[in-house]
C-alpha cells in the first residue's frame, strides 16, 4: 500500500535519504523511530506527497510520485489520516466541525456527516465534548479529537507524527491504545515517535529506524 | 463543494478575525474615498479654470468725447474682426451705474464729475481666449482712432496658460500615485489578514482540500470587504460633497458633485480591489501544495 523504492531525498544543503526501500501493507502497525533531524517528519511528508524524492519513487495506494498530477494530490490526502504532535485543531470552530471538516471537503452529504462524526467521536471517547471549542479541552482530549478527524474519512493509513510528544505518560499510553484499536479495525497505522518506553512495551509491533540516511527494520530483544 | 459550505467558512473567518476584517475594510474605504476626493477636486478645478477663461472679456475704452451716434457702426465694424462674438456699448452713464453697483458709491459724489470713459465690452469665442489671439484682436482694435485703451484679464490668463499643462501632469501623477498606493496598501493589509490564517490553510491542504476549496472563502471575504468598504466611502463622500455643494456654490461657481455613474464605478473599483487583493494574496500560500 505504501512503497518507498530506491528513494533519495535532499534539502538544498543536506542529504536526508539515500536509497531507502520499504513497504507497509494494509492493516499493519508500524513504529518509526530515529534521532532528531534524521528525517522522520520528512519521510511522513513524502507519503503525503508534500515532498517528492530526487531519485526513486514513493507509491501510496494507486498514486505514485512520478506520475501524480497536482489536482490528484487532494484525492491522495483524503486517503491518509494525519495526526500531529501539536494537534492542529482549528480554533474558529467547535469539536464537531473540526472532525466534520474532511467529510465536507470530500463532498459527503450533511445527513451522513452528522451520523459519522458522532460515531467517530464516540469511538475516540470525546462524544460529550462535541460542542466545545478546542481551547476548552485538555491536551489528551485535543489529541483524541485530532485522531477522530484523521479517521472520520476511513483512510487507508493513519499517520501520526509524534502523537504523544505533548502529553504526559499516562495520556500518551491511552492515545497509543486508541491507535491500536483503530489498527485492530483494519486501518494501517504508522507512528513516528521518540517515546521509546511505548515502543518497548509494544515490541511485537513492527519497528523501523532511520539511521545513516537509510531505513532499517529493527527487532527488539526481550 | 456546496455554496453553503463557502458561506459558512466565510462567516467563520469573519467571526474569528473581526479586528483584521474591520481594518482591511477601513483601508479599502480610505483608498476608495481618496480616489473619490481626488476626482471631485479634479473635476472642480478644471471647471474653475474654465470659468476663469469664460469670464475673459476685452474692455475697449473710448475717447472721452466719443460721438455716441457712431457707436452702432463701430460695433458692426468690430464684429468683423476674427474671434469677436459680441460687442456691447457702455456709455459714460452706464459706466457710472456699474461703478455704483460695484463700489456702492456715486462717482459724481467722489469726483464731482464722471471720469469714466465710454467703452465696448467685447466677448470672444472660446478658442480665441488665449493671450496670443487676444493680443491680435487688441492690435486690430487699437487701429480705430476712437479707441483709446484696451484691457483684459491678462494676468489671470497668463497664470492659467502657464499652469494648465502642469495641472494636467499633476492630475495624472496624483491619479497614478493614489491608484498604486491603494493597490499596495490594500493588498498588504489583505496579505496580513490571510497570513493570520496560515495554519488553517496548511491544515486544509493536509486533509485533502483542493486549491479551489481553500481559496474561495478568502476571495468571497475580499469581495465583501471591498464592497462594504467602498459603500462606506461613497456614503462619506456624499456627505462631504453635500456640505461643499451648499458651502461653495454661488452665482459665479456651481460646485460639481460627482454623478451616480462615477459613484457606481467607485464601488466597482473598491470591490475589485478587495477581490483581487485576496486572489493575489492567497496565491502565495497555495504555491506549494
Amino acid at each position: 500500500m505504501i512503497t518507498f523504492n530506491k528513494v533519495h531525498f535532499s534539502y538544498p544543503k543536506k542529504e536526508i535519504f539515500k536509497d531507502v526501500n520499504f513497504k507497509i501493507d494494509k492493516g499493519e502497525f508500524v513504529f518509526l523511530i530515529g534521532e532528531s533531524g534524521t528525517g522522520k517528519t520528512t519521510l511522513l511528508r513524502m507519503i503525503n506527497m508534500e515532498l517528492v524524492p530526487r531519485i526513486g519513487e514513493v507509491t501510496v495506494a494507486e498514486f505514485n510520485t512520478n506520475s501524480i498530477k497536482k489536482p490528484e494530490i487532494p484525492l491522495l490526502r483524503r486517503k491518509i489520516g494525519f495526526v500531529f504532535q501539536d494537534f492542529k485543531l482549528l480554533n474558529d470552530r467547535n469539536v464537531f466541525d473540526n472532525v466534520a471538516l474532511p467529510l465536507y471537503l470530500s463532498g459527503v452529504k450533511p445527513a451522513y456527516i452528522k451520523k459519522k462524526v458522532f460515531n467517530v467521536l464516540n469511538e475516540v471517547g470525546v462524544f460529550d465534548s462535541y460542542r466545545k471549542m478546542p481551547e476548552e479541552l485538555s491536551g489528551g482530549e485535543q489529541q483524541r479529537v485530532s485522531i477522530a478527524r484523521a479517521i472520520v474519512n476511513e483512510p487507508l493509513v493513519l499517520i501520526a507524527d509524534e502523537p504523544t510528544g505533548n502529553l504526559d505518560p499516562f495520556v500518551s499510553f491511552e492515545i497509543i491504545k486508541l491507535l491500536l484499536s483503530i489498527n485492530y479495525k483494519g486501518t494501517a497505522v504508522l507512528v513516528a515517535t521518540h517515546n521509546y518506553e511505548i515502543v518497548k512495551k509494544l515490541r511485537s509491533k513492527r519497528l523501523m529506524q532511520i539511521k545513516d540516511k537509510k531505513v532499517f527494520e529493527v527487532v527488539l530483544k526481550d | 463543494m456546496s455554496p453553503s459550505y463557502y458561506f459558512k467558512e466565510l462567516w467563520r473567518y469573519i467571526k474569528s478575525a473581526k479586528s483584521s476584517v474591520f481594518s482591511s475594510t477601513v483601508v479599502i474605504m480610505i483608498a476608495v474615498l481618496l480616489l473619490g476626493i481626488y476626482v471631485t477636486i479634479s473635476i472642480n478645478s478644471i471647471k474653475l479654470m474654465k470659468l476663469i477663461r469664460d469670464k475673459v472679456e476685452i474692455d475697449a475704452y473710448l475717447i472721452d468725447n466719443f460721438d455716441e451716434t457712431k457707436a452702432s457702426s463701430l460695433i458692426n465694424s468690430i464684429k468683423t474682426i476674427g474671434g469677436v462674438k459680441t460687442v456691447k456699448y457702455i456709455s459714460k452713464n452706464e459706466a457710472a451705474k456699474i461703478f455704483a453697483e460695484d463700489f456702492g458709491e456715486d462717482i459724481l459724489e467722489v469726483f464731482d464729475y464722471n471720469p469714466l470713459p465710454p467703452s465696448f465690452k467685447i466677448s470672444l469665442y472660446d478658442e480665441y481666449k488665449t493671450i496670443d489671439r487676444i493680443e491680435k484682436v487688441k492690435g486690430e482694435l487699437l487701429k480705430y482712432k476712437d479707441i483709446n485703451d484696451i484691457s483684459y484679464a491678462q494676468k489671470n490668463l497668463e497664470i492659467l496658460e502657464r499652469n494648465s499643462n502642469s495641472l494636467v501632469f499633476l492630475n495624472l501623477s496624483l491619479l497614478l500615485i493614489i491608484t498604486f498606493a491603494s493597490i499596495f496598501l490594500v493588498s498588504n493589509t489583505i496579505k496580513l489578514m490571510i497570513s493570520a490564517k496560515k495554519n488553517t490553510i496548511e491544515l486544509m491542504k493536509l486533509i485533502g482540500a483542493s486549491k479551489e476549496t481553500i481559496r474561495t472563502p478568502f476571495i468571497l471575504e475580499g469581495f465583501f470587504q471591498g464592497f462594504a468598504g467602498s459603500i462606506l466611502a461613497v456614503i462619506i463622500l456624499q456627505l462631504f460633497l453635500n456640505y461643499f455643494y451648499t458651502a461653495y456654490t454661488n452665482n459665479d461657481f456651481n460646485f460639481s458633485i460627482i454623478d451616480t455613474t462615477f459613484l457606481i464605478l467607485m464601488v466597482v473599483f473598491g470591490t475589485l480591489l478587495g477581490t483581487f487583493g485576496s486572489v493575489f494574496s492567497i496565491r502565495r500560500f497555495l504555491r506549494f501544495y
